[in-house]
């Protein structure tokens, strides 16, 4: 089941040759610990290796920060070198790339400043993204450089809360879709207007529609968007992620992605439990106008719910994303090794799902994951990232790679914020 | 480590007070307070005082128009504006402050006169239409020949929430009810907006649906 349905135009190994792109120069001022750094960055594959706390995580952030300027844990506050903010008057951060593709190289720059201005004590910090020298705004950088990041904490987004996989998914889409991210953030200003006005409409007993109707548009202007987006990014990761899936698990288990939008135009979730999990709805297919107008319906006959709790009770900020394999839901049923061949193969698929839209395949960034995995997905991993131009990895124990791999791979120590680049080698 | 006995030393109140003032100004921050509170240590007696009086003049000879709500000085009020017959009683233009009236009259493209509602609808700061100048507006569109009204609020969600309650409160009213057009940058402020930008904007205005 389900082999039938991937369309042979996507299979990675009918694709053309893949477009180089790399980072050939790296630049960091007082970015995490690094307060000065200077690097030119090798094809193939990169092995970042150095004991605890000494800087190997930073820099595969600074690349993939580089990719969407939206930071991977917390705040952009937390980017700018802690002794930088202690002693400068104006700290800053930045990170300067020189990018190579397939026509020229592209500079890219991202800056973070801290402002003069600002109400209260917090200084404000002024983000601005340059390529070839010139302003541009924070999505132009998905169509110069992309990344996929696996992280050790990765291996939770199966079992883990749904936020996780919802903030997954916008980072996802966010890489490729330059419109996505404007338009998440322009929903989760509506969403929080819409839920201020609902509270004092609420608490008041004071209701007034002329005033909600502008919200309520709002919102699903902006969210059907959102679903639409998500649920067609889905569809298409999980062409490839089941593939790899089955490959991984030896043609066992069948992965299904299912994509459960909080506000489903399609069916009620809980008809769409009866009908058994596998049934693949496909929600891309509807349009956005469509959508819009059935949810603003709802939101009516929500309407005394809403104002009651001073919540929005729908929408794509609840959203849900499960694993599904062989029929069961691996977040809640699934092994834990089960949960990591799920991660595995979706992180594989964003490989060539990203090359899909882009026609580039990504840099591969992966930290510390090999420690997380036990022999054999180990190889199966390495052996599916030879696809990719460039990928950095780190470590705290080389013996992590074997003997082969390491021989065939830059090696560079991480001490205290420095990078040491043996010159030995090749 | 030794243990440190020495006493630390603080800022003095009065210079720590001058900061705190300072840095409630918006577009300051705490470094730039205390930046310019030394500055005004070290400057002559003169300079202070001219500040300090500069500022309570503004505050004592400045009001807001009675008629607009476009600043004014206590001889004029109405505004200079709203009593120039030069100017076509026939068309105003709502602002969200006295600022873009200021920019809008530096396009010289709108001959007629304005309402400045000080401030747009945002829930999440409790400000709602009865915080606006709005009764007052609906009270000069019975009182004054007015046949259009140009909404001119900024382009981010707040403006066009403002824009959306204008135009269905003036919809029954009989006068006609446009917008700026697109263009101005989007979650922009119509204050930055450059001059030509904004002049065709203002001309190139569209009926409200
Ligand atoms: N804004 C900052 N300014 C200065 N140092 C920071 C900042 N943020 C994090 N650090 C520190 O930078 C150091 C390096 O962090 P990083 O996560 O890169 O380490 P790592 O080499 O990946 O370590 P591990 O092997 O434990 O994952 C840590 O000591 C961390 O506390
Ligand atoms: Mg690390
Ligand atoms: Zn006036």
């Amino acid at each position: 089941m389900g082999g039938t349905r991937l369309p042979s135009q996507l299979l990675p190994s009918c694709l053309p040759p893949p477009h180089p792109v790399y980072i050939r120069h790296l630049s960091l001022t007082n970015f995490r610990n690094y307060r000065r750094l200077e690097v030119s960055l090798p094809t193939g594959a990169l092995i970042l290796v150095g004991r605890n706390a000494q800087g190997k995580t930073s820099i595969l952030e600074a690349i993939h920060y580089l990719t969407s300027a939206s930071s991977l844990h917390g705040t952009d506050r937390q980017l700018l070198n802690w002794l930088a903010v202690r002693t400068d008057a104006n700290p800053f951060m930045k990170i300067v790339a020189e990018v190579v593709t397939a026509h020229e190289i592209r500079k890219v720059d991202v800056r973070l400043e801290t402002s003069d201005g600002g109400f209260g004590k917090e200084r404000p910090l002024r983000k601005t993204v340059l390529i070839n020298g010139v302003r541009k705004q924070v999505g132009e950088l998905s169509r110069v450089v992309n990344a996929v990041l696996f992280l050790p904490q990765d291996m939770a987004l199966v079992e883990g809360a749904p936020a996780l996989r919802r903030r997954y998914l916008d980072a996802l889409i966010s890489q490729v879709d330059p419109d996505y991210a404007p338009t998440l953030l322009e929903y989760g200003k509506v969403l929080t207007q819409r839920n201020a006005l609902l509270k004092q409409f609420g608490e008041s007993g004071r209701s007034d529609e002329s005033q909600l109707q502008f919200w309520d548009v709002q919102l699903c202007q902006h969210g059907a968007i959102l679903i639409n987006k998500r649920a067609r990014a889905l569809e298409e990761l999980e062409l490839y992620a089941s593939r790899l899936h089955r490959d991984l698990t030896g043609g066992l288990d069948y992965l299904h992605l299912a994509y459960q939008p909080n506000f489903d135009p399609v069916v009620q979730a809980s008809e769409q439990l009866q009908f058994g999990l596998t049934v693949p709805i496909q929600r891309a297919r509807l349009a956005e106008a469509q959508m819009m107008t059935s949810m603003q319906a709802r939101l009516l006959e929500l309407r005394a719910e809403e104002l009651a709790r001073g919540v929005t009770v729908i929408g794509p900020h609840r959203d849900e994303l499960r694993f599904i394999a062989s029929g069961v839901d691996i977040g809640l049923y699934g092994s834990r090794g089960q949960g990591r061949s799920a991660v595995l193969a979706l992180k594989l698929a964003e490989l060539q799902w990203i090359h899909a839209r882009t026609d580039e395949y990504p840099i591969l960034l992966l930290d510390e994951v090999l420690a997380e995995l036990d022999s054999q997905r180990r190889r199966d991993l390495l052996e599916r990232t030879g696809v990719v131009q460039q990928s950095l990895m780190t470590t705290t124990d080389l013996d992590g790679f074997e003997p082969a791999f390491r021989a065939q791979a830059r090696i560079w120590q991480i001490h205290q914020g420095t990078v040491e680049i043996p010159d030995h080698k090749r | 480590m030794r243990p440190n006995t020495a006493q630390p030393v603080s800022t003095p109140r009065p210079v720590q007070k001058a900061i705190d003032e300072l840095s409630r100004l918006p577009g300051i921050g705490p470094k730039s307070a205390s930046r310019l509170a030394f500055f005004l240590l070290r400057a002559k007696q003169e300079q202070v005082e001219d500040l300090a009086n500069a500022l309570l003049e503004m505050r004592a000879n400045i009001r807001f128009c009675q008629n607009c709500f476009h600043i004014t000085t206590e001889d004029r009020d109405p505004c200079t504006i709203c009593i120039d017959p030069a100017r076509d009683a026939q068309i105003l233009c709502v602002v969200e402050d006295p600022l873009d009236v200021i920019a809008l009259e530096k396009t010289r493209l709108h001959k007629g006169k304005y309402h400045v509602l000080h401030g747009s609808i945002s829930p999440v700061d409790g400000i709602g239409p009865e915080d606006l100048r709005i009764r007052e507006l609906m009270g000069r569109i019975q009182r004054e020949p007015i046949r259009e009204v140009i909404v001119a609020t900024n382009p981010n969600l707040s403006g066009q929430a403002t824009a959306m309650y204008l135009h269905q409160q003036l919809q029954n009213t009989g006068v006609r009810v446009t917008r700026l057009a697109q263009g101005l940058p989007v979650g922009g402020d119509l204050e930055y907006a450059d001059e030509t930008t904004l002049a065709r904007a203002l001309e190139g205005r569209r009926e409200m649906s």
